[in-house]
């Protein structure tokens, strides 16, 4: 009877539920919970930090026209400064994609534009100011990742000493604080396991609901990410505080499972998207290597890593990732020495590079159309660790994509244009809005 | 039209199915009915002393949600927001509003409308809530305490009768005095519907055909008080997670009382 009513709920169980939700790339890097581009990109929204002589000097949300027929296309068709250098940093949707989330890491401001009404020219609607009094201390609002009607956001940071000891932060989608989660540490583990040692770091956040995984990884706080790049890497204090920790978390209910040891700033985070494979990536960037985050034979949670980037030595620092669709090749932009680089990830156990370029003297965010066609690069890191002088190259390059190179579609010169450093990139779409 | 009534017999065979699961259910031994489906849980492990048997070892777990279910009243649900009032027509034609079908207890409300086809759409949603009816027969405590309720999108052709339609297994179901209320809404026009779809952050739009309506799909968890304490989409329509989170605001109730 049992083994009858098994094959009865399992039937039952095929026929209503549920076709595994797309999980997010960039757009093969973005939440599942959200509504994704899967044809043509009409807009990147680009959130940019203001500087010193350039421009009104604000940080601000500048919009570029990527429409193929367009008069304008590859042109800045809108801008809007939010007034004040805010260590501009990340953005993202809310989860029905109307709004754009921006954070900056120095004031703590969250800046919440509308993107739903008029896709091609957004407006800035609310600004939320209380970011660390309702978060209990935490600082530097990072990435802004969207769940069914609430924002989850990472913070890097805290009030009490400015380190890397940070939290989870929730406001539901209309702006309202809704919970804080702190981080597991040696002293307050919150009933994880530790592999090693729990630092109770931040950075970005990614999750896999088929395990009810949710992972964030682990940065620097304010008072490295705010200094002189050149000044912290000289100072031997400076360079320990850095992350060495991806945490496993039970994304329904929040509380932390299990503490892996990364060591050397594990950054962003991107699971892959075929419902089979349970495995994501991470690239560190101090120590440049791609970490696997994945269960092994007993359903446990492991950390490996599994390849190279570049020569460590030479300390390339890996920054964004980018997964393809289809989890068979990711581009990995190393800021120092401006490299694109494409790994072919189809064995996750073992990447291979199979392409590089130089995009320019320094490289930070990388994003793709859904098909991988077409390939975004920004430039700025942070203000105080962008390179100096004529190294200082601030753009937004396009690409086109034909599985063997890339090839240059337009550029746009962020310092010419009176624009700053152009940082994280968000696709729009008009499309999204309508019948 | 042909649509429409596709969808209906769509669901009307989904609610066949789960006559034939809850069948098979009531033949399972008596006594700890919480306890009698566990047994059915063809993939996960026995419970432990450490995980006690809960309204979440009604259901399987699944390929599409691998994971041991959370443990309610182990976690918390922040409150969200307010929800939204409005009025409401229900599947007889009278006149309510949407917090007077609350009724004072813990609602899970779901926006559908009755000929939407798509796959991870409103039938998806509807059979979920399918699942938790027929379910509720075996917890006098949630068929008590909790409320379904499904509310149209589309009031130029989700009337009274149509909903009625639609909700026919339920409302009709033998069984539904055991069972949680499920009720079936629909309101008497755009202009009524848009404040309650604006009070929950439901955008849709209309296609160019006219009949679809394109929407996010979610699910809305209300507690005693009116405030949303969560919000499900694709790849939270685990029952097993609103399972946990309904037991989680009974367990929470039971404390603020004894407190």
């Amino acid at each position: 009877m049992i083994a009858r009513m098994m094959t009865i709920l399992a039937a039952f169980t095929l026929v209503l539920v549920f076709q595994a939700p797309p999980l997010g790339a960039d757009e093969t890097c973005q939440s599942p919970y959200m509504p994704k581009i899967t044809g043509q990109e009409e807009y990147v929204y680009v959130w940019t930090l203001g500087q010193d002589g350039v421009g009104d000097e604000s940080d601000k949300l500048v919009t570029i026209d990527v429409r193929p027929d367009s008069k304008t296309r590859g042109k800045v068709i809108n801008s809007v400064s939010v007034g004040g250098q805010h260590e501009a940093h990340h953005a993202g949707f809310t989860s029905d994609r109307r709004h754009l989330w921006a954070g900056g890491l120095d004031t703590n401001n969250i800046y919440v534009f509308d993107v739903a009404t008029d896709p091609s020219n957004p407006k800035l609607v609310k600004t939320i100011d209380t970011f660390v009094s309702d978060s209990g201390g935490a600082v530097g609002p990072h990435t802004f990742y969207a769940l069914p009607g609430r924002m989850m956001i990472t913070a890097l940071s805290n009030d009490k000493d400015n380190s890397g000891r940070t939290a989870l932060v929730e406001y539901s989608n209309d702006g309202k604080f809704v919970a804080t989660h702190w981080m597991p540490t040696n002293e307050k583990p919150q009933g994880a396991k530790v592999n090693g040692t729990a630092d109770g770091y931040g950075y970005d956040v990614r999750v896999n609901p088929k395990k009810n995984v949710m992972l964030t990884s682990s940065f620097t706080g304010w008072s490295n990410y705010m200094m002189d790049f050149g000044k912290m890497v000289k100072d031997e204090d400076a360079m320990k505080r850095f992350g060495q920790t991806v945490v496993v978390w039970d994304l329904h209910t929040k509380k932390p499972k299990k503490v892996l040891n990364v060591p050397g700033a594990p950054l962003e985070i991107r699971w892959a998207w075929d419902p089979e494979h349970n495995y994501a990536f991470t690239t560190t960037a101090l120590t440049s290597q791609i970490w696997l985050i994945h269960e092994d034979d007993n359903g446990e949670w492991q950390a490996t890593a599994v390849a190279d980037i570049g020569d460590p030595k030479k300390l390339p620092v890996p920054v964004d990732i980018s997964i393809s669709a289809d989890d068979k090749t990711m581009w990995v932009d190393t800021f120092m020495d401006g490299k694109a680089r494409l790994f072919d990830i189809s064995d996750p156990k073992n990447p291979k590079q199979i392409y590089e370029k130089e995009v320019g003297k320094q490289i930070n965010m990388v994003s793709q159309s859904w098909d991988g066609k077409r390939v975004y690069f920004t430039s700025s890191l942070l203000a105080n660790w962008d390179k100096k002088g004529d190294d200082n190259e601030q753009y937004l390059k396009a690409y086109d994509w034909d599985g063997k190179e890339l090839k240059e579609a337009f550029e746009i010169d962020f310092t010419k244009e009176g624009l700053g450093r152009a940082h994280i990139m968000r696709f729009g779409s008009g499309e999204l809005y309508s019948g | 039209m042909k649509k429409r009534l596709a969808v209906m017999a769509l669901v009307g065979a989904i609610t066949a199915l789960s006559f034939t699961g809850l069948w098979f259910w009531q033949e399972a031994p008596s006594g700890d009915q919480r306890a009698l489906s566990g047994s059915a849980k063809p993939e996960s492990k026995a419970p432990t002393a450490k995980q006690p048997r809960t309204l979440t070892t009604l259901f399987p777990r699944t390929e599409e949600f691998d994971f041991e279910a959370p443990v309610p009243g182990t976690y918390d649900l922040p409150v969200l927001n307010d929800a939204g009032d409005g009025t409401v027509i229900d599947h007889t034609g009278r006149t309510t509003t949407l917090f007077d079908e609350f009724d004072g207890k813990i609602a899970l409300l779901s926006f559908i409308y009755t000929s939407c086809e798509d796959a991870d759409g409103c039938p998806l949603a509807t059979g979920l809530l399918f699942e938790l009816f027929h379910a509720s027969e075996l917890s006098p405590e949630l068929a008590a305490n909790a409320k379904l309720i499904t509310v149209s999108f589309d009031p130029n052709h989700d009337t009274p009768d149509a909903m009625a339609t639609y909700g026919q297994s339920a409302l009709e179901d033998e069984q539904r005095d055991q069972k949680m209320e499920w009720r079936f809404l629909t309101t008497a026009s755009r202009d009524q519907l848009q404040p309650i779809l604006d009070n929950y952050r439901q955008s849709i739009n209309l296609a160019k055909d006219s009949e679809t309506i394109n929407h996010l799909l979610r699910l809305y968890l209300i507690d005693r008080k009116g405030r949303i304490r969560n919000i499900y989409g694709l790849g939270f329509l685990d029952p097993r997670l609103l399972l946990a989170d309904i037991e989680t605001l009974l367990m929470e109730e039971a404390q603020e009382k004894g407190s």
